[in-house]
């Protein structure tokens, strides 16, 4: 098996993958050698560039670090009912954590903090009242935002500062105005999607200081009223009405997690 | 100057030196030609299952002449019936066979609300949509909660079923989980304390004394009081079913029930959901393409709260990553017991396989916890179940899973552990050797009867990008902490040796466990 870059440009594919065998010409599109190149799909595993996928390529300006000072939440002092009380408040919050200038919803973004991943709903905060704040990365075409979901809980929520580690992606589709290959400076690959000026995300390597994750399955559960979020290798969240109980009754712990990282 | 050359099989694109892209890295790609868009997908969960419950209670007075009188109270609750649903799925399209994840962007729009009843309903303004409604967010991982209020949970999940993605709802409603302390969601404030409540609603009436609602609940209710009926007072009656209203200081026997058993709740929600999914790939199996032939796929930390006396924890179905011939299971395991006792484990099996030992930082008798490295070649299925047998019996344990593949020898590099019984006046270390591209492995564990906080582990002499502390406690007595650290060598090493430390825990049992493989 021979590893390969080839170019079709009356296909408009140029790829690097390996051969899954010698039957026919080289530089025949339809010939079984090139099958990753015209059908990559069906030869996920041994397709390494390709002009037809999309890669994670950080838009300009990215990766950034920001610091949300989020803020404290009053005790909430519930509401009698009967000889009952319940602790109903609700609060909600977003925060700004950079302007992309994209113009359009960005196709990915990767927030971490603390060298984690937040899944969407997934508490950064619980307090001892059984309150939570929950954060949530959301975007629209021109910021990307943390959203902050919130249950105070009898005792309310102290405030919290957390330092944000942000990537936003930039579309890596067609250039119309760029070559199947070219360069040599800057030198780029698949019209524009790979580019010897910018950086991409891959796996994990020597000198790595911001280590991200691409979560394969399920991140949360939920059972007995209660979600349990499991972060990568070290955090259980479960979260219901009162935290840290007896609560969520149910043998989740997560699913494979990838470490990458963007490149230097 | 940027450049593209092919060098050892690897083809390169690199600039003033730097390198920019190479067919060695697992890059993450997605596949936009089968890519999967849904707009306006209606994601409906149904109104809770319901049933009425209500409280009598009595008190009765003595002066010295004996019987002076008493004041009952009667009054209902709307409860919720516990229940686990999954509803039917809903298939949004296929992906290729073989992919690894899928960019998933989600928008939502809450388009039912659930109604909020009058006079009041325990829950209104709690049930609310979790992320933010009418904005793309990702959900990366596919799961989604949308709803989290006491005592109901709602989530969706993207899932790729063997090539076909799905949309799948569950809804779960809880039951018996309000403690005697109970701080969120309900308290029982100025609750009378030794009242004797009894339900009306149960067929079977408990006459004991019911010092908290989780006990009702639990005993004659279901599920949990989601809305308040009203109060009908009376007194003087030992007959609480047939009481009439009174607002004032008269009442009656054999009387009609004046509180209004109507149920005005509905806490049906439903969503207009939108979804931009990309499946995805990581170039190939991760083992074939890292650089040195190695990889590592991190797994994720379980821990067992729930072990009081255990001689032996089994964690059940635990993810294990991609079957190969070359794979090798490694976990890191901290034991923890209320006794004094030594609880280093006696044997460790791995989806059946019996694990070798590689390090274990046991403090000793009198001393209540351990941190230990096992690993085992496991070549087949992509879960295991991980089984810990104990030389003493354990409160809470937890495990930390790597599977490792194409290692050069499964013979440590290095091993080292180091232990204080809690009277030393210093903290701990070890110099670890290693190899670079190789991966570094440390465990470490610590007694803190006061908090449950978390060693304080360092990984001098090398950058230390991926520090990863844990906690454990036995769930009911917080009597220890531990945690579980992992570096990969291959991160930041340089060929110099590791000096994985326990600091600022003096005075305080701690161990340490470190393995290198390469």
């Amino acid at each position: 098996m021979t590893r390969v870059f080839r170019g079709f440009p009356a296909s408009g594919i140029v790829a690097v993958f390996d051969e899954p065998n010698t039957t026919g010409a080289w530089n025949d599109i339809n010939a079984s050698r090139n099958g990753p190149a015209k059908t990559p799909a069906s030869f996920i595993d041994t397709v390494y560039l390709h002009s037809r996928y999309n890669y994670f390529v950080p838009a300009s300006g990215f990766p950034l670090s920001k610091t949300i000072s989020h803020v404290l939440y009053a005790a909430d002092t519930g509401t009698a009912f009967g000889i009952a009380t319940s602790f109903i408040d609700h609060d909600s919050a977003d925060y700004k954590l950079a302007d992309h200038g994209l113009g359009a919803v960005p196709v990915d973004w990767m927030v971490a903090a603390n060298g984690i991943e937040y899944p969407v709903g997934c508490p950064i905060q619980v307090g001892a009242g059984g309150g939570r704040r929950s954060i949530s990365f959301w975007a629209d075409a021109t910021s990307l935002w943390v959203h902050e979901d919130v249950k105070p809980g009898a005792p309310g929520l102290p405030a919290l500062s957390v330092t944000y580690y942000v990537v936003v992606y930039r579309p890596t589709g067609d250039d119309p105005g760029a070559a199947l290959f070219s360069g040599p400076s800057p030198m780029q690959m698949g019209r524009g999607r790979i580019k010897s000026t910018e950086h991409v995300l891959r796996d994990v390597q020597s000198g790595d200081s911001n280590v991200l994750s691409i979560q394969t399955a399920d991140s949360g559960d939920l059972v007995n009223g209660h979600f349990r979020h499991v972060l990568l290798d070290s955090l259980s969240y479960d979260v219901g009405p009162i935290i840290g109980k007896d609560t969520y009754t149910g043998s989740f712990w997560g699913g494979p997690q990838k470490q990458v990282a963007v490149s230097s | 100057m940027a450049k593209f050359t092919k060098s050892g099989g690897d083809f390169e694109l690199t600039d003033s030196g730097v390198t920019k892209w190479s067919s060695a890295w697992l890059t993450s790609a997605t596949l936009p030609d089968n890519a999967v868009s849904v707009t306006g997908q209606t994601v409906d969960f149904g109104d809770l299952n319901k049933d009425n419950a209500l409280f009598w209670s009595r008190l009765t007075q003595f002066d010295g002449a004996g019987y002076s009188g008493g004041i009952e109270h009667t009054f209902g609750y709307i409860t919720a019936v516990d229940e686990e649903t999954s509803y039917a799925d809903i298939t949004l399209g296929t992906v290729p066979a073989g992919i690894d994840f899928l960019r998933i962007q989600a928008r939502i729009n809450r388009t039912t609300d659930p109604t909020a009843p009058t006079p009041a309903n325990m829950m209104t303004g709690a049930l609310t949509p979790i992320p933010p409604e009418n904005e793309w967010f990702m959900a990366r991982g596919g799961f989604i909660p949308l709803e989290a209020a006491f005592p109901v949970a709602r989530a969706i999940s993207v899932v790729n079923d063997s090539g076909t993605l799905k949309l799948r709802r569950r809804q779960s409603i809880g039951k018996n989980n309000i403690p005697d302390d109970c701080v969120q969601g309900w308290s029982l404030g100025n609750a009378p304390k030794n009242y004797t409540f009894l339900s009306a609603a149960s067929s079977s009436i408990q006459a004991g004394i019911v010092e908290s609602l989780g006990e009702f609940t639990y005993d004659a209710a279901k599920g949990q009081p989601i809305y308040y009926l009203g109060e009908v007072s009376s007194a003087g009656s030992a007959d609480h079913t047939n009481r009439e209203n009174t607002t004032d200081t008269s009442y009656y026997r054999g009387g009609a029930n004046q509180m209004d058993l109507t149920d005005t709740t509905n806490f049906q929600s439903v969503y207009s959901i939108d979804l931009k999914i990309e499946p995805g790939h990581f170039a190939t199996d991760p083992v074939l393409k890292a650089p040195t032939g190695k990889s590592v796929l991190r797994a994720i930390y379980l821990y067992d709260t729930n072990s009081a006396g255990e001689t032996t924890t089994t964690y059940s179905g635990v993810s294990i990553g991609n079957a190969d011939s070359t794979r090798q299971v490694l976990v890191m395991i901290v034991g923890g017991s209320t006794g004094v006792l030594a609880v280093p484990p006696s044997s460790v099996t791995i989806g059946g396989i019996t694990a070798t030992q590689l390090a274990l930082a046991d403090p000793g008798a009198d001393n209540f916890l351990s941190a230990s490295i096992y690993m085992a070649a496991v070549p087949t299925g992509t879960t295991g179940a991980i089984v810990v047998n104990w030389t003493n019996p354990v409160e809470a344990s937890s495990v930390l899973v790597y599977s490792l593949y194409h290692l050069s020898s499964t013979t440590p590099v290095d091993h080292e552990t180091a232990t204080a019984d809690g009277t030393e006046t210093s903290n701990i270390s070890v110099t670890l050797h290693n190899t670079a591209g190789g991966f570094a492995f440390v465990c470490s564990a610590h007694l803190d009867t006061v908090t449950n906080g978390v060693p304080n582990q360092t990984l001098g002499g090398v950058n230390n990008p991926g520090f990863h502390p844990i906690v454990m406690s036995n769930g009911t007595t917080v009597f220890s902490s531990s945690a579980l650290c992992i570096e990969d060598a291959v991160q930041g090493s340089t060929g110099t040796d590791l000096v994985p430390a326990i600091t600022g825990e003096t005075g305080r049992v701690i161990a340490l466990a470190a393995v290198s493989l390469f």
